[in-house]
């Protein structure tokens, strides 16, 4: 009979293909979504909030229920939100072509706009409005490139990282600590496993598992003076790093200009982008990290290493006469005049140049480039932030490999004063001048002082780390100490302008040059000379002298002279410490 | 008395089915689609025994009976000019199609009764042939799987009363050329969904995504059942309303996705039961009268089985047919109920000579 047909075909059905219905309608049935886990925070030292988490509004909408009816549906929203159709079309188109899947039309939306568009929904199709966790930064560009910021990821990274559960609606931390702690500060995703009718309908949730917050970073930065430093460098371009000397403590680490991280998160129009990107003054890169000429800053170095290898005495004087001569060279000081006879003090106090190219030409390359890495150049500060440039100590071995050349004496000379191919970072001089200032210890800066989770749990904490010790001696530390202080506090000393009446401060200018002395008039007003062509300006110094609390490195980028746009800088910062640390 | 307890096991299989098709109706749509049903199967209980208890012997006047058919004709005249399926009574809606069956069975068993010979004459069957089309003309306007459901079933019928080898050649070689000729042009008049229907079947896809969607829905519903089923009101398909129609077309689809292949299989063996109980009844009747009717209800029902859950399982293309008991819907459960009934009738009054 024809009933056994159907028998059959049902025993078939049921038994045989059994498996694969039931996972159709298992596919049918169930499904996940995942849930956004809150970034972790982080405070600075007092436990202010630098950067958070907060719920938001976001409206998504699927170009793929747009199609054929895009300008009707955006016609509908534009009134909705109370925008131009032309603008929310055009901003829809972008988007369109750069992303995929569900766009991001916008954020941070109110109750209100909220409460119209899901009243108007039916008209809507394509239309998602979903609460999500979003970074936002209380201060912004004070701390941008301390923190760092976060955008959507990127189509080709989450090719790479979705195994490590990363979504196409994910932020990355992209710079600063947001990217260096991204693994602890993402936390983990939540799961909501949803029963599903056949109209969309959630019935119910079958299982899941909440997400876990990302941990928080406590930092050892001082948000007051972070503030304050940065104000200070508004509408220049520079960086000011403060460590203490005692431990490698960052208080305040500041690169300016900078843009507004939570404008990350929103979005840049292609314009406003395009502008960001063409600064002169380069906003987005972080100058602390960056390696430049270290001008006479470098010049401790030199005089410690001399001094180490007894080449020099603290007491030899050395005759400036405004310039020094090595075979048919000539090398010019700074002063064209000359500063008369100088011995190591007033060498360091007035930055005499002829004297640090004499002790240059006593010296060998290669013993002073070994001791200037062992001093920390040359090589990573130990901040970890990333985008660190190392800079160059440069030797014979670098002379060879990079230019295929001899090393010639008179190089010597110029590295001697911190000026041909060396190049350092403010993070590194800085660490320098705080082993300066400790008695000759090395100590690597850091930022984090520990990381917890969000119920107050410390998971990790971080303590200061000796690197090295300087390899001399502490009493040729205080000479060169007595010259910085000399520096700063002397009736010819070069960074007068960072001088207090409380305290005593030692530091050192510097004023390295970008372009050749011979293409530009020296005594041409600061005014003449294009931007691009400006000295930097150096200033490093610490303070009190006998006991010191603070090294401030502080650098103007195409600034002009380091005692009169870096030394003022610093002695601001210094006796706003003073004045309010204690 | 004899006879009725000869029909024992026979009315308690029908019974049992019914149960089976309110627990069905009761997982399906629901408590008040439940009272419904529980309403009509007490209303279709009395329609049976009413004809169980009637003498099937006086539908033999052929000419009564003819005048209530022109009646029925006008009424289903009426539905096709308004293009409607449902004739509302207040309260009750009631389908008239659904009653086309029992008309066409008792009509055509009268009819074939008279003749003696072994064949049907000429006249006898143009006469059947008429009062098949008429109904199933205008009921093919607004509603074409039953009224190829009552073709199928007057065919059958017309076949059991016997045709000669000459007359059997004609009428299929008719019927091809028919077909040829009118296919295109049916085709051309079908709607969308009856079209895709035909195409989803004699096209079948490698994958599940060339099926329509119902009938994806209701493979999922029966594979994903197994062997025991997902358990009395937990199926995924019909708690979650994935099946379009579940309690009319493809309530078969809820049975089998709650209780497996085992309820499949049990309900099965019910339907081959009766089938076997009827036709045995019709071998063993009294008279040609008698014979005709019990084969013609056995008829019905095989036809609605077959057609119902092979369109289910996408053995047949997917029809708009009602499974019988199983199914919700009052027209279609009293007109099977009728039809049983009269079988029954034919049943008991075996030994009876009055």
């Amino acid at each position: 009979m024809l009933l056994f047909l159907l028998l059959a075909k049902l025993a078939y059905l049921q038994l045989v293909r059994h498996d694969f219905f039931w996972r159709l309608a298992q596919q049918r049935t169930f499904f996940r979504v995942p849930l956004p886990a809150p970034r972790g925070r982080i405070y600075d030292f007092r436990g202010r909030l630098l950067a958070g988490t907060r719920p938001t509004f976001n409206l998504y909408i699927d170009p793929y229920y747009l199609r054929g009816k895009e300008d009707k549906v955006l016609k509908e929203l534009a009134s909705l939100l109370g925008e131009d159709f032309v603008r929310l079309k055009e901003e829809y188109l972008f988007k369109k072509k750069r992303g995929y899947g569900e766009i991001l039309l916008r954020r941070g939306l109110d109750r209100d706009t909220v409460a119209r568009l899901e009243a108007r929904r039916y008209y809507l199709p394509g239309l998602k409005l979903l609460a999500q966790p979003e970074r936002y930064y209380p201060w912004g560009r004070e701390f941008f490139h301390l923190l760092g910021y976060v955008s959507p990821i990127t189509k080709k990274e989450l090719q790479a990282l979705k195994s490590q559960g990363y979504g196409p609606e994910d932020y990355i931390g992209r710079s600063g600590l947001e990217k260096l702690f991204e693994k602890d500060l993402k936390g983990e995703k939540g799961e909501l496993e949803l029963e599903r009718d056949a109209f969309g309908r959630v019935v119910k949730v079958v299982g899941g598992k909440p997400p876990v917050p990302g941990r928080d970073l406590y930092l050892t930065v001082d948000s007051h003076l972070q503030l304050q430093v940065y104000r200070l460098l508004k509408d220049r371009s520079g960086a000011i790093l403060i460590l203490s000397p005692r431990d490698g403590k960052v208080l305040a680490l500041v690169s300016s200009p900078a843009p507004d991280p939570n404008q990350f998160i929103a979005g840049f129009t292609p314009s406003e982008w395009k502008e960001l990107l063409k600064d002169p003054l380069h906003p987005l890169l972080n100058k602390a990290l960056q390696s430049y000429h270290p001008g006479s800053t470098f010049k401790p170095l030199t005089a410690l290493a001399a001094l180490k290898a007894g080449l020099v005495k603290p007491q030899e004087e050395v005759l400036c006469r405004g310039f020094h001569r090595l075979g048919r060279r000539v090398f010019r000081c700074w002063r064209r005049w000359g500063h008369g006879k100088m011995e190591l003090i007033q060498g360091l106090a007035q930055s005499c140049d002829v004297y640090f190219y004499v002790l240059g030409e006593r010296l060998d390359i290669d013993y002073l480039a070994g001791f200037a890495r062992a001093c920390g150049f040359g090589k990573p500060s130990g901040l970890a932030l990333p985008g660190e440039e190392v800079g160059i100590v440069p030797d014979r071995f670098w002379k060879r490999k990079t230019f295929g050349d001899k090393w010639h004496k008179g190089e010597n000379l110029i590295v001697a004063i911190g000026q041909g191919a060396l190049e350092v970072n403010l993070v590194q001089l800085v660490k320098f001048y705080a082993a300066l200032a400790n008695g000759g210890t090395l100590y690597r800066p850091y930022v984090i002082s520990s990381l917890k989770t969000p119920e107050g749990e410390t998971l990790k904490e971080f303590g200061p780390r000796k690197e090295a010790r300087l390899p001399v001696s502490s009493y040729w530390l205080e000479w060169i100490k007595r010259g910085l202080q000399e520096a700063v506090n002397g009736k010819k000393g070069t960074g007068r302008a960072a001088r207090l009446k409380e305290v005593v401060v030692a530091g050192k200018t510097g004023t390295a040059q970008v372009v050749r002395i011979k293409r530009k008039k020296k005594s041409a007003p600061k005014e003449e000379i294009p931007y691009e062509e400006r000295d930097h300006a150096w200033f490093v110094a610490f303070a009190p002298v006998k006991d010191p609390q603070i090294v401030v490195g502080v650098f103007v980028e195409h600034g002009g002279h380091g005692g009169s746009a870096a030394a003022p800088l610093a002695g601001k910062i210094l006796k706003t410490y003073f004045a309010g640390g204690k | 008395m004899k006879s009725w307890f000869s029909a024992g096991p026979y009315l308690g299989g029908l019974l049992f089915l019914l149960l089976l098709g309110l627990v069905n109706q009761w997982s399906a749509g629901g408590k008040p689609l439940f009272l419904r049903q529980l309403l009509w199967t007490i209303v279709g209980l009395g329609v049976f025994s009413l004809a169980a208890f009637l003498d099937y012997r006086r539908f033999r006047a052929f000419q009564k009976l003819l005048g209530l058919y022109l009646v029925f004709i006008l009424l289903l005249l009426f539905l096709a000019f308004t293009h409607q399926r449902w004739l509302h009574l207040g309260p009750l809606s009631i389908q008239p199609s659904e009653f086309a069956k029992p008309f066409l069975v008792v009509l055509l068993a009268s009819l074939f009764s008279e003749s003696q010979e072994e064949h049907l004459s000429w006249p006898l069957l143009a006469g059947a042939t008429i009062l098949a089309l008429g109904p199933v003309l205008l009921i093919a306007i607004s509603d074409l799987d039953q009224a190829f459901l009552i073709l199928v079933i007057a065919c059958s019928l017309i076949l059991f009363a016997g045709l000669s080898r000459k007359t059997l050649l004609v009428l299929g070689a008719g019927f091809f050329l028919l077909s040829t000729l009118a296919g295109p042009v049916v085709w051309k008049h079908l709607k969308p969904y009856q079209r895709a229907r035909l195409i989803s079947f004699f096209k079948p896809g490698k994958t599940h995504k060339r099926w329509s969607y119902q009938t994806r829905q209701a493979l999922i519903a029966v594979g994903s059942g197994g062997l025991t089923g997902q358990g009395f009101k937990r199926g995924l398909s019909s708690r979650l309303h994935y099946l379009p129609a579940k309690h009319t077309d493809l309530a078969f689809a809820v049975w089998a996705e709650e209780w497996g292949f085992a309820g499949s299989l049990l309900v099965l063996t019910l339907y081959s039961f009766i089938l076997s109980c009827l036709l045995k009844a019709a071998y063993q009747a009294r008279d040609l009268m008698g014979r005709f009717l019990v084969f013609g209800a056995a008829c019905v029902l095989f036809w609605e089985i077959f057609f119902n859950i092979g369109g289910v399982i996408h053995l047949l293309p997917a029809a708009s047919l009602p499974l019988p008991f199983l199914s919700c819907g009052g027209s279609a459960l009293c007109s099977n109920m009728i039809l049983l009934g009269l079988a029954t009738s034919v049943m008991i009054k075996r030994f009876s000579f009055i």
